[in-house]
Parts: C-alpha cells; structure tokens; sequence
C-alpha cells in the first residue's frame, strides 16, 4: 500500500475511533458534574468542576471492599480456569475417543444455552441446599464452570494447531502424558493462555446477574452488584454511577492493556484451528 | 502403574479441595455432592428449625425502595440500640426486585422482614406471618390497611402514602390566573382545561406526560379500576366481570371518563413533540424550571424535583378529574396509593426471627425516629396514627393535607386489584395509544385481552 | 491382553486427570440445573411458591399459541439478521484497517475493543441520551424531521437503535478474532497477488476472505449466539419500548419469569430458545465446514 493511501486509511481509522469513542467522553465528562448539571446539559463540558462523585462513589459503594471481592472472585476463577481448561482442552485435542467428542459437543451446545433457564436451579441447589449464599468461593467454583465451554474451545483449538510429533519426541524421551503436557505444552499454550485469561476476567469483573443471586450482603458485593446503589426505582443517580462504573473498569483497562500484545497473538494461532 | 493412577487422581482430588475447600467458609467440598442430590431438592426445601432465644437474634430486612440505603441503615442502627441482641442485616435491591426476592427465598434466606408491592405479597401470603390482631396494627390508620388485607386478614403494614395527581409550579399557576392560584378551584375536567388554556396563553406549556409504562400504566390506567367504580367489593366485581368477559372496557363510564381526561390533556402534553421520550429527570427539571406548569406524577418525584427546585419556589398536587361533575367528591380528592407494605415471612425464619421481625416492623412504622428519617427522606406522608412529624417535602405536605381534610381516596382499594405486570403489558398500550398509535376502541381491547387472561380476584 | 488391560488403565487415570475435574464441575454448574430447569417448565411454580403442581405440557403449548411470544421471536430474528451482518462486516474492517501497517495499530485495536470492557447495562444508558437528546438536537438544528424526536420512541428507528448501539459493542471484540486471521496469512501470498497486478479490493476479496474462512466461521457463530440471548443493551436501551415494540426474546423470557411470575412459562420459553438457537448453530458450522472442507 502506498503512503498516501496510508495515511488516508490512518485519518479514516482515526474518524471512526473517534465516532467510537464519543459514548466515553460522554461517561468521563460527567463524572466530573453535579448530577443536576449532567441531567440539563449532558453534553457541555463540567461547568462546576467537582471531584465529589468519586468520594461518593467510593464511600456509597464500599469500593474498596467490593473491589477486593471483585479482584478474589476474578484471579481465583482465571487460575482455576486456566489450569483446569488449558488440560481439558489438550486431552481433548490429543484423544479423540467418542466420550470426548461427545463431552466436548455438551460444552458448544451449552454454550447456547440461556442463563436464565439455570440461573434460579443453581441458586436453589448450591444457596439453598449447601447452603453456600455469601460465598466467595461458591462463587469463583460456579464462575469457573460457566467459563470452561468457552475456554476449553479456544484451548483445543490452540492445541490442535501445536504439532503432534512434539509429543511423540516426548513421550520417546520418556515422559507421560501429564509430564508431556506440563513440561512441553504448557509453555506453548501461554498466548492462548492470556487471551483466554483476558476474556473470562472480563467476563467475571463485569458479571452482574450470576454473582448477584449469590452475594447479597453488604460485605459480599463484587463492584457490578455495588453500582446499583445508584438505580432508584425510577431513575438513577447518574453522575456517582459513572464515577463508580469509571474506578471500576480501570483495573480492567490496565489489564486489557498489558494484555493487549498477547492477545492478538493469542487468538492468531487458537482461532484458525477452531 | 498403580502409583501413577494413584497419584493422579490425589492430584485431581487436591484440585477439586483447592476450587472448593480452602478459605473462610464453612461446608467445604459440598458442591460437588451435587450431582447426587439435586434430583431430590423438588420438594421446596424447607428448613426445620428451633426456636432461639429473643435475646440473640440475627433478621434480615429486604426493602424494594431503593436508593435510600443511607436512611435504612439508620433506622436500623437505632433499631439495634434500642434493641440490643437484635442484629438486623440489611438487603437492597437494585432494580429487579422480584428477581432478587426469587434468588434469596430460593437460598432459604428468605429476609425476615420485606418490604414489597402489597400484590407481592399478597401472591405469596402462605408465606406471611398474619398480622391481625396485633397491637402495632392499630396505629395504623384504618383507611391505609385496606391494600394489605385479604379475605379481612392483615398480612402487611403500609410504609408511606403516595399522593398521585398532577404535580403544579405555583409560580406558573399564579401567573396564568393573574394572582394566588387556588388549587381547590379545579373542581372537574372543564375547570382543569381552563387552568391549562390560561397556562398556555402565558407562552408555557401546560401539562407534562412522562410517556412511561410504569406512570401511564400503572398510575394513570389503574386510577379506572379505583374509588369511581365504587367500594372495595365494587371494584373487584367490575375487575371480575371483565375478567369474565362480560363487561368491556369501552362500555365503562369511569374508564372513558378518565380516558377523556387523558386526550384533554396529551393535546396540552409538554412532550407532544415526541411523547415517549420518557425520563422523570428532564420532566421534573421542565417543571422546575417552568417550562411546563403541571406534570402528572406522584409525591414521590421530590427526590427528583428536590435537588433541582431553587429556594422559594412552591409545588402541590392537584387531582385527576375523571368527569365534568363539580360535586363529586373524587374530583377533588388525591388517590393515594400505599405502594409498599412490610411483611414478615414465617416460611424461613425461626420463630425467634419472627418475633424480633415483628419488633422491627412495629419499631419501624410508630418509633418517633424512624418516622422522622422516613418523613424527612422520602418527603411522604405517613399513614400512622401516632405520627406528628413535620413533612418538608412540600408535595407530600400536599398531600398530608388532602389526607388532613379527609379528600383522599385509597388507590387500589385491595391489594390484588391490579395484576403484577399490568404496568408493564397494560402500560404498553397506553403508551401505543398517548403516541396516537392506537384509538379508544382499540386501546380498550387490548386491556380487555389482557384482564381475560388473568385469574378472578 | 495385559498389555490392552494395563493401556486401558492408564487411559482412564488421564481422562480422570484431565476430562473429569472439568466434566464435573461444568456437570454440576451448567447441565444439572439446566436439567433442574427443565423439570420446572412442567410445573406452574411462579418463582416464589411453596407448593409446586405439574401441569404436563401447559407451558409449551402456551409459547406456541402466545402471539406476542411469536411477535418477539420474529423481532428477534430481525435484530440478530442485521446485527450479525453489520458487527461481522464493521468488525473485518476494522481488522483489515488495524492489519494494514499503519500508524498506532495498537492504539487502535485496544481502543476499538473498549466497549467491551464495559458491562452493556450503563453503556445503554449513555446511548439512550445520545439518541435522545443529542441527535434530537442536531436534527432539530438542520431542520431533519426524522432527527428531531428520538429514535427510541418510534418502533422501527428503535430496533435501528437496537442494532447500531449492539453492532458497535461487538465488532470490536470480532475484530480482534478477525485480526487473528488475516495476521495468519502469509506475507508471500499477498505479495505475490500484488505483483500479479491485483488491486487492494481483490487481494481481499481473492487472498484475505478464502483464507480467513475459520475465523469467520467462528466470529458468525459467536455473533449469533450472541445476538439471539441479548439481554443487557435491551433493558437499558429501550426496555423493550416503545410499546413492547423492540421486546427480544431473552427479554421477554425475563419479563415473563420475574415480572409476570409466570415461572414455568418462562422457562419453557428460555428451552424453546435454547432449541432453536443450538440448531441454528448447528446448521451454520455444517455448512461452513462444508465450505471449509470444499476449499
């Protein structure tokens, strides 16, 4: 492609980005008025600069306590998804036996499957039964089996692009299949590993409807449960609530950054073979 | 080989504990009982327990008003020094509250006490606690307890009582009329279109609809079923013959009453230009500033109008006239709804828990404190007979002062007069028909389709 | 036979160490309580209740005789028609534009994506101001009638709405599956093509396309699956208005389960979705296999 033609294409990629964007300039800019101000003029620049919708939001909303809920519930389920998805996922690439086609064909279907036609079942079993409501953990477990459908599909996808004769030379210098796994794949798998890491802790950080049927106390409420503090019945208070919703995805706008460069790496070889 | 098999599944084994085991939390490992045990759990599982002593007592309390955490935390902690041994845990929900009502009962946690739509609760009053006869049921006034009681049962108490009419900014008002604008002078539909045209005449727009199911279905369509058609049994039978089909809507004086006011005054509509536009916010800043002089609304829209109003400015309600009769009663008289009522559950909670429930539904609805909080925040009148408060909201003054001068009527008369979602189906078609989609004729046939679906009362 | 014997042994020690702790935790949170869900669809439970009756096939019969089940299922089909096409194509765009070699790629492709790191609920809430307020004040400025009142309250701009605000959510995080794709594809190719005096639009269409088949392939089927289980923008959106004129299926299942508690028609309702859906998919990954394995 010549220059010119570059640069164009830079402009035009620039005006959409842009056109884009306009939903978040929307959100910073008012997190910065009184909610009176963001209700008259919502598209004016501040005009009575406060920073008071962050004190707000971090006192109403016990952020700390909520973002350390929402870090424990997101770093568990990664781990154990990573780890328990990335072997599922390889078994499955290398032993094509007819109960791992057949358990892998119930992961895609049930990644069709409507939450809401579980949703209250899993309450009434592990709140109800167990007993478990108000559990972190309860929440991380449930979190991960939602998740694996997902994962194990991008991890045998991957897998399945990394050469078997890799294995071979493994298992010829004397490794099992679990040492062959842990010792020679694992490495490979890592950008896979982070894409896949990128996508459920999204998943997991934003989730609202799964954990809230799980976490109704006050010292439970993960970030997304939190911010509907501001919902009244009728309405919203809206400026706390971006403010709240803005401290509350940094750590995922930070994450996805560093992740970034991996990502697309990631998804380059795991996509292909999917 | 053996070790090798053996030492994977351990490895297996200490995943599984590791997901489920490690941390604070008691009953490690259970879930993966599950499997087993789901199938049994058809039966609603219901928790036998014994009684504890009153001294030590953890309750719950789910409330469905939302975005007034700050004063129920504090009620509840001077519920809790005055009651000590009594620890009440607090549960708000967002903006789905049956769902969330669904999720805890479904936990068997259950709140203790719950503070819900009468219809709610009257849904599910196998698993209330029955209030009557209790000493605390008497402060309140007889004429609020009507929307909680079933078959002459009392299974909830009212929380605040909600005056629906047309919202007024006295400055338009005085304005248009040329001098102190007397809201009693509005004695039927031809008075208000005066009020409106003089109103007009001053270059601001009369009246304001907000085009939203929950407003125009559930406040403005219900006021059909209300005190016009007649007596609580009235109403259910008029409900029950449509229900059965052998009434239409169309055929209703009372329905095409206040469907007459409804078109008089969506031609004054502030949001003409694009009526479904919606949102309380704008409006009551519209009427703040205004731009429009009346809003059909509630007492409630202070929480909105309150931060926006500046000092000096004065607001009241004025009622829907439903006909052009100067001597009905009901044309001067505000519908108050009590929209909320705490009820205690009996289905989850030890007897012990019920018992400091009650505690704290009487605490709740005579302490002098707490009505002061509930007074001063949701800026409402109180439907208890014990209460002196000073209200500040100068709608629910408003609407005190009907109550004061016995011109109020009860909204829904009974609690299970309405149907759950007919704000949101019925609602619709009020929608259809304020954005000039649908006609009368049309419009009654849908409602009429959406009753014959429903149970009798 | 000791040999078979001692292999068979072996082989179920791997698929206990790494196809059962997956098998059973996805069992025990997705299958078994969507078979518990099932159960409910042949009850008349509303959610709440402590007596729950079995009223047979009452529920499905009502999905299919319910009109306005009928109405948003149809409404569905449309959204999820032109949702999947305009995220899919915006989204290969964006990933053809972000893989040209221009400046700030990265910059790009991160911004692009951010709208998926926000939850759809507030999100929704932002675009119900812009189509309410913003672009009615830009319309009203150049004298556009059709810019003057809002889009979300007439019932074929709001489904409009409904499409833009969800396609401009997705193609970003399509993109970076479609970005996957074409980096895959060998510099020799495209040069080669280049040299054969193809212009840009035919490198794409000839080179790029064919060769990005499994990406596609999985961006349709992520998309579909998607669009036919939207929740989230919907409420915030246009909470099904104006007039239950943009009411999807997923919310009208949640309306029908935890607004009119009629639990186990909700549910049934939710099943039959879940039917359809998996046979759609089912039908679109056997005809781009077949499109796959024709290459």
């Amino acid at each position: 492609m010549s220059k010119t033609k570059k640069k164009i294409l830079f402009v035009i990629t620039l005006v959409v980005l842009i056109i884009f964007m306009v939903p978040f300039f929307i959100l910073v800019n008012n997190t910065f008025k009184p909610t009176g101000e963001f209700i008259k003029t919502p598209f004016a620049l501040p005009k009575n600069f406060t920073l008071e919708n962050y004190t707000v939001a971090i006192d109403r909303m016990n952020f700390w306590k909520a973002l350390y809920n929402t870090a424990f519930i997101t770093v568990l389920t990664v781990v154990f998804n990573m780890l328990v998805g990335s072997m599922t996922g390889y078994f499955f690439a290398r032993k094509k036996w007819k109960v791992n086609k057949i358990v892998f064909g119930s992961f895609l279907a049930s990644m069709v499957a409507p939450f809401q036609v579980y949703m209250i079942p899993l309450v009434r079993i592990y709140a109800g039964k167990f007993g478990l409501s108000n559990n972190l953990l309860m929440v991380v477990y449930i979190a991960v089996g939602l998740n694996l459908p997902f994962a194990v599909f991008l991890y045998k996808g991957f897998t399945e692009g990394i050469p078997e004769e890799l294995d071979e030379a493994a298992r010829i210098d004397g490794c099992g299949f679990t040492r062959t796994f842990f010792r020679i794949i694992m490495p490979l798998l890592k950008p896979i590993i982070i894409t896949v890491t990128v996508f459920v802790a999204m998943g997991v950080w934003n989730d609202y409807l799964m954990s809230s049927l799980f976490l109704t106390k006050t010292h439970t409420k993960t970030l997304a449960i939190a911010i509907k503090t501001f919902l009244t019945n009728h309405s919203a208070e809206y400026s706390p609530m971006m403010a709240g919703l803005l401290l509350g995805i940094l750590p995922m706008l930070a994450f996805y950054l560093i992740g970034q460069k991996y990502i697309i790496e990631g998804v380059v070889a795991g996509s292909v073979k999917g | 080989m053996k070790k090798k098999l053996l030492s994977t599944i351990l490895a297996v084994a200490m995943t599984m504990t590791a997901l489920v085991g490690c941390g604070e939390t008691k009953a490690p490992a259970a879930s993966n009982d599950s499997a087993e045990s789901t199938e049994a759990s058809s039966e609603a599982a219901e928790v036998t327990e014994t009684a504890e002593p009153v001294e030590d007592v953890e309750i719950s309390f789910y409330t469905t008003e939302t975005g007034k955490d700050q004063m129920f935390q504090d009620i509840i902690a001077d519920f809790e020094s005055k009651n000590p041994g009594i620890h009440v845990e607090y549960i708000a929900a967002g903006d789905d509250q049956l769902q969330q009502w669904m999720a805890l009962y479904s936990s068997n946690e259950g709140p203790t006490v719950s503070l819900m739509d009468p219809i709610n609760i009257w849904e599910n009053q196998e698993r209330m606690l029955e209030y009557t006869g209790m000493s605390f049921v008497d402060n309140i006034e007889p004429s609020a307890l009507s929307t909680m009681t079933f078959d002459g049962k009392v299974y909830a108490v009212p929380q605040t009582a909600a005056g629906v009419g047309l919202l007024y900014n006295k400055a338009v008002c005085d304005a248009a009329v040329g001098g102190d604008f007397d809201p009693s002078s509005i004695k039927t539909r031809s008075d208000l279109e005066d009020l409106f045209k003089k109103i007009e005449a001053t270059g601001v727009d009369a009246t304001c609809f907000t085009g939203v199911n929950w407003s125009l279905g559930s406040h403005y369509l219900c006021q059909a079923y209300g005190a016009a058609i007649g007596t609580t049994e009235e109403r259910v039978a008029y409900v029950n013959s449509i229900i059965a089909g052998e009434t239409k809507e169309i055929d209703n004086d009372v329905f095409n009453g206040y469907m007459d006011t409804f078109d008089m005054m969506a031609k004054y509509n502030h949001n003409a230009a694009d009526p479904l536009v919606g949102d309380v916010n704008i409006d009551a800043a519209a009427l703040a500033a205004g731009e429009c002089g009346t809003w059909f609304m509630g007492d409630w829209a202070w929480t909105f109008l309150g931060p926006i109003v500046t000092e000096g400015q004065e607001f009241g309600l004025l009622p829907i006239p439903h006909s052009d009769d100067a001597n009905d009663p009901l044309n001067q008289s505000i519908a108050t709804s009590f929209a909320k009522g705490y009820c205690v559950d009996k289905s989850q909670n030890t007897e012990a828990q019920q018992a400091a429930g009650l505690k704290f539904v009487e605490y709740i609805t005579s302490d002098s404190y707490a009505e002061e909080q509930m007074a001063k925040v949701c800026g409402q009148a109180l439907p208890y007979k014990n209460a002196t408060v000073e209200i500040e909201s100068p709608l629910g003054l408003s609407t005190a002062n009907y109550i004061a001068n016995g011109k109020t009527y009860d909204f829904y008369g009974t609690p299970n007069l309405c149907p759950s979602d007919i704000w949101y189906e019925c609602g619709a078609y009020m929608c259809e028909y304020l954005a000039g989609q649908t006609d009368r004729a049309e419009l009654a046939a849908k409602i009429d389709e959406y009753w014959s679906h429903q149970e009798a009362r | 036979m000791a040999k078979n014997f001692g292999k068979k042994i072996k082989n179920i020690g791997i698929f206990a160490g790494f196809g059962l702790p997956a098998t059973i935790i996805w069992a025990s949170v997705v299958l078994i309580p969507f078979i518990y869900g099932i159960w409910i669809t042949f009850t008349d439970w509303n959610g709440l209740a402590i007596d729950i009756n079995y009223v047979g096939v009452q529920n499905y019969l009502e999905v299919f005789t319910d009109s306005t089940f009928v109405t948003a299922f149809f409404k569905t089909v449309i959204y999820a028609f032109f949702t999947v096409i305009a995220s899919n194509l915006v989204g290969f765009l964006l990933a053809l534009a972000v893989t040209s070699g221009i400046k700030g790629q990265s910059f790009f492709r991160t911004g692009f994506f951010t709208p998926n790191i926000i939850g759809g609920i507030i999100l929704g809430y932002i675009w119900n101001f812009i189509f309410s307020y913003a672009l009615t004040t830009f319309g009203k400025s150049i004298g556009v009638e059709w810019m003057s009142t809002s889009w979300l309250t007439h019932p074929t701009r709001a489904l409009i709405a409904l499409i833009i605000v969800s396609s401009w959510q997705m193609s970003g995080y399509l993109m970076v599956i479609y970005i996957a794709g074409l980096t895959n594809v060998p510099k020799e190719l495209l040069e080669a093509a280049y040299v054969d005096g193809a212009s840009g639009f035919q490198v794409v269409r000839r080179v790029k396309l064919p060769l990005i088949k499994n990406s596609t392939a999985i961006c349709i089927f992520l998309s579909i699956s998607r669009t036919f289980m939207s929740f989230d923008m919907n409420l915030s959106l246009t909470a099904g208005g104006p007039y239950k004129s943009t009411e999807l299926i997923a919310y009208k299942i949640y309306q029908t389960a935890f607004t009119s508690m009629e639990f186990g028609k909700g549910q049934a309702q939710a099943i039959v979705l879940f039917v359809i859906v998996a046979i759609i998919s089912l039908l679109q990954v056997y005809f781009t296999r077949k499109g796959v394995d024709e290459q």
